[in-house]
């Protein structure tokens, strides 16, 4: 009995892998060969509507200024553009820095200081959203550095009335630093490159990422803004646009330079955040998806459920290993001879390579060679984001953190020293 | 890299050759280079005669593999003759033999060495040494994260091994020495078959050069058939001397998973050198 039980429970496990795989495999294939969907990109001249950029910051000091700079120099036009830098209980430099900005370029930056509410950057954005107009609503992080031309990329889709919600390639500029830099540059590569416009070119769900990108004021109003509690506003805006049939739309060309971490420690935080956040919008939407609205076709609902329940693959691929032991332990051989034996191996290579050939082909149309060599290492990466994936999931189903504590949980800066950092990885705020 | 398309790609085949001459020349630099896409443009274009032969590569190298199996499997036998003596494993080789779809049969040497229970000095040096992997993962540096997570998981396993010598009664591990070697080696037999396939979806169909593509693929598989049978002899020597406490570690970590890490490590490389046409 306990072996049959143990039997089909891998079985499941291995289904729910395999689907994975072949995804990885469908995604890169379509990447490679499939026509590319890039449909706002040309538009140059235009009509161009109001547009309020929002910078939520915590002590961001050593980047602010970059990220403002990068702003004022937008080819854009000017009387349009609105820049909100919201200043969210810094204890550092960053609410004088804002308020220099704007008295050197008064109408134009307009800083929102935060003192009150709830802490983190969802609870900033809904905050500061309703008290600033604008058709288009961009959001970036305050380390990032936008290009002159990036506002213009992520406006143009807006043109097509039915899009919802925008999101850019994020790629990072500290790359040589470490090996975890080189890996998280590969990461990144693989995510967008491959990962996020073949969802775009399958019409699928490319997914808002938080920053680089933006929402339509209409769209986020309509759906009841920002959501305050959850960690991942961003998965979570996503998922209520497509349930309300607003379209998600993933702009290749347009990207933005940000500092990945440059250290494990804040990597793993940083995971554990966007696990937890992820499992929340899991929670909150799977149920809504699978009842399937009458507008959403078919492989909307299956890639949008697969995309919710990314973070869920890591927990299930230990369980998946705690069950494949236990069998071992037992002597149990689920098939026998050389079907066993083929399909083990196959699911050993072919399985395990899916995300190696995603990588490498994202770094390849790069054009980026000499770093596919490294590609071995990510399996250090894999296994660091398995087991903290797992953590962050277990921490989340035993031990929920109550709703009305929700603290600013950032990633460490490196910008403007060579020990670097701002100290968000030693202390939260 | 080499044939990206021009960006919406995939009608390679109706474009006549006049088409895809003047297609050339509009990217043409005024110093006569080509001037690439952007990378967020940037696609793959397959010809189908690339495709033919890539899937025809694929199939002739593992056509080729598998026709060398058998004098493979007698290689890694005198490989094992050879180094039993030095390495003072007791006992001889024997040969398995699995049978394919199709009655061939397929030899697959193994070691005839049996293994035991661990005795109580040997479960608790390995208990130590297990400690010991905690504690090392414990003391490294944050900059060796990913090390210490996988002294940790290692010692995790190697823990699971440790309760169940302790508790099952003696005699009740379901696998011996001979039959765990036999096993890998049947294992990797197929894995060098299914690898020149893997390599056909994933690499061939790049524009390497063809020179390129088979010199990966024997560099790739020449690798693994000298690493094979050395691997096996070092699990042999491991357990033989640690007894089975640490067959499930070596079999879970250091088995099948380690093929596919020489795998991604040559694959990498291939991927990493350039398209044999310029840059488009």
């Amino acid at each position: 009995m306990i072996t049959t039980v143990l039997l089909v429970v891998l079985a499941l496990i291995v289904a729910v892998i395999l689907t994975y795989t072949a995804r990885h495999y469908f995604f890169t294939i379509n990447r490679m060969v499939g026509h590319h969907r890039q449909p706002y990109v040309d538009i140059g001249v235009a009509d161009w509507p109001r547009v309020t950029v929002f910078v939520p910051a915590h002590n961001e000091e050593q980047v602010i200024s970059g990220m403002l700079d990068a702003l004022l120099a937008q080819d854009y036009p000017a009387d349009r553009l609105q820049i909100v830098p919201i200043n969210d209980r810094s204890s550092d430099g960053t609410a004088r820095i804002l308020d220099e900005y704007a008295g050197r370029h008064p109408g134009r930056i307009m800083p929102f200081h935060r003192q009150e509410g709830l802490g983190g950057k969802a609870a900033a954005l809904r905050d500061a959203t309703p008290r600033f107009g604008g058709e288009v609503h961009l959001v970036f992080d305050a380390d990032y550095l936008p290009g002159r031309g990036l506002v213009k990329q992520l406006v143009a889709p807006f043109f097509d009335p039915e899009v919802g919600a925008v999101m850019g390639r994020v790629v990072p500029h500290n790359v040589s630093r470490s090996l975890l830099t080189r890996l998280l540059d590969l990461e990144r590569a693989g995510g967008y490159q491959v990962d996020q416009q073949a969802r775009m070119n399958l019409r699928l769900v490319p997914q808002y990422g938080g920053t680089v990108g933006g929402v339509r004021r209409a769209a986020l109003e309509a759906v009841g803004g920002w959501n305050a509690t959850t960690l991942a506003e961003d998965t979570d805006i996503t998922y209520r646009l497509l349930l309300a049939g607003w379209e998600v739309v993933y702009q290749n060309r347009s990207e933005c330079y940000e500092e990945v971490p440059e250290n494990w420690p804040t990597r793993i935080r940083q995971i554990m955040r966007w696990t937890t956040g992820h499992n929340q919008a899991l929670r909150r939407h799977a149920i809504p998806l699978l009842r399937r609205p009458h507008h959403l076709p078919r492989r909307l609902v299956l890639d949008g459920l697969l995309l919710l329940g990314v973070f869920a693959v890591g927990p299930l691929l230990l369980l998946g290993w705690a069950v494949a032991m236990a069998l071992l332990y037992m002597g149990v051989v689920p098939l026998q001879g050389f079907v066993a034996l083929l399909a083990i191996t196959a699911y050993g290579t072919l399985g395990n390579f899916a995300a190696f050939f995603e990588v490498a082909t994202a770094a390849r149309l790069d054009g980026t060679l000499g770093r596919i060599r490294i590609l071995p290492f990510l399996i250090f990466g894999f296994l660091v984001s398995l087991l903290s994936v797992s953590r962050a999931t277990l921490r989340q189903v035993f031990l929920p953190r109550p709703r009305e504590v929700r603290t600013w949980d950032k990633t460490e800066r490196y910008r403007g020293g060579a020990n670097g950092g701002n100290g968000a990885g030693k202390a939260r705020s | 890299m080499g044939a990206l398309s021009a960006g919406s790609g995939g009608h390679g085949s109706a474009v006549t050759r006049r088409e895809a001459r003047l297609a050339d020349l509009r990217r043409r630099g005024v110093r006569g280079g080509i001037i690439p896409r952007h990378r967020a443009m940037a696609g793959l274009r397959i010809p189908r005669r690339r495709l033919a032969t890539a899937a025809l590569l694929a199939l002739a190298a593992a056509a080729g593999v598998f026709a060398a199996l058998g004098p493979l499997a007698e290689l890694w036998a005198r490989t094992f003759e050879a180094l039993l003596g030095p390495l003072g494993i007791p006992g001889g080789v024997g040969a398995r033999f699995t049978t394919f779809p199709g009655g061939f049969t397929l030899p697959t040497p193994y070691l005839t060495a049996e293994a035991g229970d661990p005795s109580p000095l040997t479960w608790r040096i390995v208990a130590v040494v297990t400690a010991g992997l905690v504690l090392a993962s414990l003391a490294l540096p944050e900059r060796f994260t990913p090390l210490r997570y996988f002294l940790r998981f290692l010692a995790l396993l190697q823990a699971v091994s440790l309760a169940y010598f302790g508790l099952a009664p003696a005699g009740g591990f379901p696998y011996t020495l001979p039959a765990y070697t036999g096993g890998l080696l049947a294992a990797a037999q197929v894995v060098l078959v299914l690898l020149p396939v893997v390599l056909g979806g994933t690499f061939y169909v790049f524009d390497m050069g063809w020179g390129r593509k088979v010199l990966l693929t024997l560099l790739l598989l020449g690798h693994l058939a000298v690493f094979i049978p050395l691997q096996v002899l070092v699990h042999g020597w491991l357990i033989l001397h640690g007894s089975l406490l640490l067959l499930p570690p070596l079999f879970l970590v250091f088995g099948l998973l380690l093929h596919v890490m020489v795998f991604v490590a040559f694959y990498g490389w291939g991927m990493s050198w350039p398209a044999a046409r310029r840059m488009g």
